[in-house]
């Protein structure tokens, strides 16, 4: 059931979903359609109905992973042995029997390459295919500013070319997270909508181990949250008083999250998205009962629903030895107990359960599944035992929504360290992305993103 | 202040009952299990000779804490009431007046505090080097003089022993690869830890200040979490060797092994009951994380 805030909250039996249309086509989510023009909404099907990303935070070690280098020296190989998978050729580490077992249903990238080697601009760079200061891959050219994020261009194409699956209830564009996409500085720039504005943002959603669903935006202003929201006339007052007293800008900002929920709950259909008990236990037991496990069945429940772009993020799910510091997989130190005791089976758990559920309800072929995180970790184990941050050659999952399966795209060098065979950039995994789920090229033009230095993955689709 | 409503277990074995078993001549087919909850947790510890276990578990969204659990009345309660950090990896020495656990947010990623329960004073160890240096899985010597424990520092990640007062860091490992998990013998004379000196994560016997150092046991895959049962001839332990994580018994010298758990999902962070006839895992089950009790034989003498 999903709660605003830490509260429950009553459908509004009386809100149509022709009212729900009106009422939110003034807000960012529907952006496109406020505009929308019903002769461009039988669009063609992409091999890509939906895209989820799971996003893995902080950077996890390919070589603990899908790059395991046995015979690497001893200062880079880790301790984990090699597995073999289904796929020839494909290797990964011990943490991942579930994966090696399934890996006749992905791809694995091995040449994964990032411009930067901190977590808020690699995570921008990786979710936009863009710096902030080049505007461009490697230089020059591209406007400036943020870009938009990959699933902010779906959604915004999605809405002016609605797919009949498509649905109307819902956001383009959601991410599933405790709070902004970040590390303990800040949030990664490029989590939204960018230069586009605010209004191209994800819709966030918490989900915890329990299948609670919250919007953790509501917290941003005490009061309101506490109070039981029973009519929107009740709600309107409550603001008008906050209003009163709150700092202009914070209840600026609130406001517009707060309507957008209001709104997105106010749908009966959208709500029961969010209600993960009208799923069967054993289907909820097969993901695990983490905040991880959870985030991805309710992520497929948005894909099955019709959104356009789910992203799960490995935000403060597991690794929070570090209170109220987003640190993901940013194992500089202890890096092997946390791989070997979390991060690495709750991984294979989860993301395993993601791919044979899609498969089995046949939503794997029309879903494109990327899981990744913004970099991978020094080959070359630290002076305390650990390992770093490492931009030059990481890897990603691919599965569903017109990959070839049981591929291995390109290979690393003997130690890890660099792309043997030619890198994939941030631009080509949004290009690749946004290809299969329909935003071509030509869209990509008339919306000016990922123009320069972007061609579909070479051997994956 | 923690709502401890929603952290109530469900306790499966009732009161005393517990402690009072006969030697069980066989496996026991089937665990008890002593949780419901579900929550991610590790690292136990029983005290009060085995009625209370104190564990660590992520039972708040963004810290993790320390929980100690009545296994009479199944009651849990925060061992430490106060406190914004995380704290986990508790250890008591045995007269139970001195602990020390890993805490975050000192200048170091994680510190080391030892809590003397009487003086109720602290000395806390920050790890030499960078600021992310970390310690782990701290084990306190029979005699209660000195802490062994894992720690992330320059130098890799290496087995060290200190004293209660944080001073005279001794090295006990230097090797390359990955030292870790130390439990130490109930006479004090040896620790058991895991090594991937050799490749592979595999168990190791050292002399309590770090001579002698020989390989225990070895498997492709890793085993890790060696505990050392009461009457010191047997170490349970996590191994990966059959595909899944599984908790195994090994002798002392390395021979009978045999496995406890055999189940498709993962069974870890195994610890001894004080009586030594029962095994204690943090078993997943349906993707929950619970304690489950296992029967074990005892060696003949």
């Amino acid at each position: 059931m999903l709660s605003f805030g830490s509260f429950k909250t009553r459908d509004c039996q009386g809100l149509t979903r022709r009212s729900f249309l009106k009422a939110s086509a003034a807000l960012p989510f529907a952006a496109g359609l406020a505009g929308l023009d019903p002769q461009v909404l039988a669009a063609e099907a992409p091999k890509a109905k939906s895209v989820m990303l799971v996003w893995l935070i902080g950077g996890p070690s390919h070589l603990d992973l899908f790059d395991p280098k046995p015979k690497a020296p001893d200062l880079y190989r880790g301790p984990f042995a090699a597995i073999n998978t289904r796929t020839p050729g494909l290797r990964v580490t011990e943490l991942l029997p579930r994966l090696a077992n399934l890996s006749n249903k992905f791809s694995v990238v091995r040449t994964n390459i990032n411009y930067n080697g901190g977590h808020r601009e690699a995570g921008s760079i990786g979710m936009t295919g863009y710096s902030a200061t080049d505007g461009g891959e490697g230089g020059g050219g591209g406007p400036p500013g943020y870009q938009p994020h990959f699933g902010s261009i779906l959604a915004r194409h999605r809405a002016r070319h609605r797919l009949e699956a498509d649905s109307i209830d819902l956001p383009g564009f959601i991410s599933l997270a405790r709070g902004p996409i970040g590390d303990g500085v800040g949030p990664n720039f490029g989590y939204g909508g960018g230069t586009w504005g605010k209004g191209h943002d994800p819709f966030m959603f918490n989900c915890a181990e329990n299948g609670k669903v919250s919007i953790p935006e509501l917290n941003l202003l005490e009061g309101l949250t506490k109070n039981r929201l029973a009519s929107r006339r009740d709600v309107l007052a409550k603001l008008d008083a906050l209003r009163r007293r709150a700092d202009q800008r914070d209840f600026a900002k609130w406001n517009a999250v707060y309507k957008r929920a209001y709104n997105l709950i106010s749908s009966i259909d959208a709500n029961r998205v969010f209600d993960l008990s009208q799923e069967k236990p054993a289907t909820r037991d097969a993901y695990g009962h983490t905040s991880l496990g959870q985030s991805a069945l309710l992520g497929r429940r948005l894909v099955e629903a019709g959104v356009p772009f789910v992203q799960v993020n490995w935000s403060q799910f597991v690794e929070v030895l570090f209170p109220n510091r987003d640190y993901g997989w940013d194992t500089h130190s202890d890096n092997f107990g946390l791989m070997a005791d979390w991060h690495g089976p709750l991984l294979d758990r989860t993301l395993s359960a993601l791919l044979e559920d899609l498969d089995q309800r046949g939503l794997l072929e029309t879903t494109l599944v990327c899981c990744m995180g913004e970099f991978g970790r020094t080959p070359r184990i630290n002076n305390i035992g650990s390992r770093d941050h490492w931009p030059h050659c990481y890897f990603s999952v691919w599965a569903g929504g017109g990959i070839q399966p049981g591929r291995v795209i390109g290979e690393s060098d003997p130690n890890g360290e660099h792309p043997a065979t030619d890198p994939v950039t941030p631009a080509m995994v949004g290009t690749t992305i946004l290809e299969l789920a329909g935003a071509t090229s030509a869209t990509r033009a008339e919306l000016q993103v990922l123009q320069d230095g972007g061609h579909v993955i070479d051997g994956l689709v | 202040m923690t709502d401890f409503g929603s952290l109530r277990t469900a306790l499966i074995v009732t009161g005393l009952g517990l402690l009072a078993l006969a030697p069980q001549p066989t496996w026991a087919a089937k665990p008890q299990r002593v949780t419901r909850d579900g929550q991610l947790k590790f690292s136990p510890v029983f005290i009060d000779g085995g009625r209370k276990l104190v564990f660590s578990a992520h039972n708040q969204p963004k810290r993790v804490s320390i929980i100690q659990l009545d296994l009479a009345t199944g009651k849990q309660s925060l061992h430490y009431p106060i406190g914004s950090d995380s704290q986990f990896d508790i250890a008591f020495s045995r007269d139970r007046k001195v602990e020390c656990f890993a805490r975050s947010g000192g200048p170091r990623q994680l510190s080391l505090v030892i809590r003397n329960r009487v003086t109720n004073k602290d000395v806390v160890f920050d790890p030499p080097g960078a600021q992310r240096s970390t310690v782990r899985t701290p084990r306190f010597t029979p005699d209660g003089k000195r802490i062994v424990m894992t720690m992330n520092a320059p130098g890799g990640q290496q087995i060290v022993s200190l004293n209660l007062k944080g001073k005279d860091v001794r090295n006990l490992t230097a090797s390359n690869g990955i030292n870790g998990w130390p439990d130490i013998s109930p006479d004090g004379k040896t620790i058991v830890f895991s090594s991937s000196r050799n490749g592979a994560l595999d168990l190791w016997l050292m002399d309590a200040d770090g001579d002698n150092q020989r390989p225990l046991i070895q498997s492709a895959r890793r085993d890790i979490y060696p505990s050392w049962s009461p009457d010191g001839r047997r170490i349970a332990f996590t191994s990966a060797r059959d595909g899944n994580q599984e908790v195994y018994i090994v002798d002392r010298d390395g021979s009978n092994l045999r496995r406890v758990t055999e189940h498709p999902e993962r069974d870890s962070f195994p610890v001894w009951h004080p009586g030594g006839r029962r095994l204690l895992t943090i078993s997943e089950r349906r993707g929950r994380f619970d304690f489950y009790l296992w029967d074990v034989t005892p060696t003949a003498p």
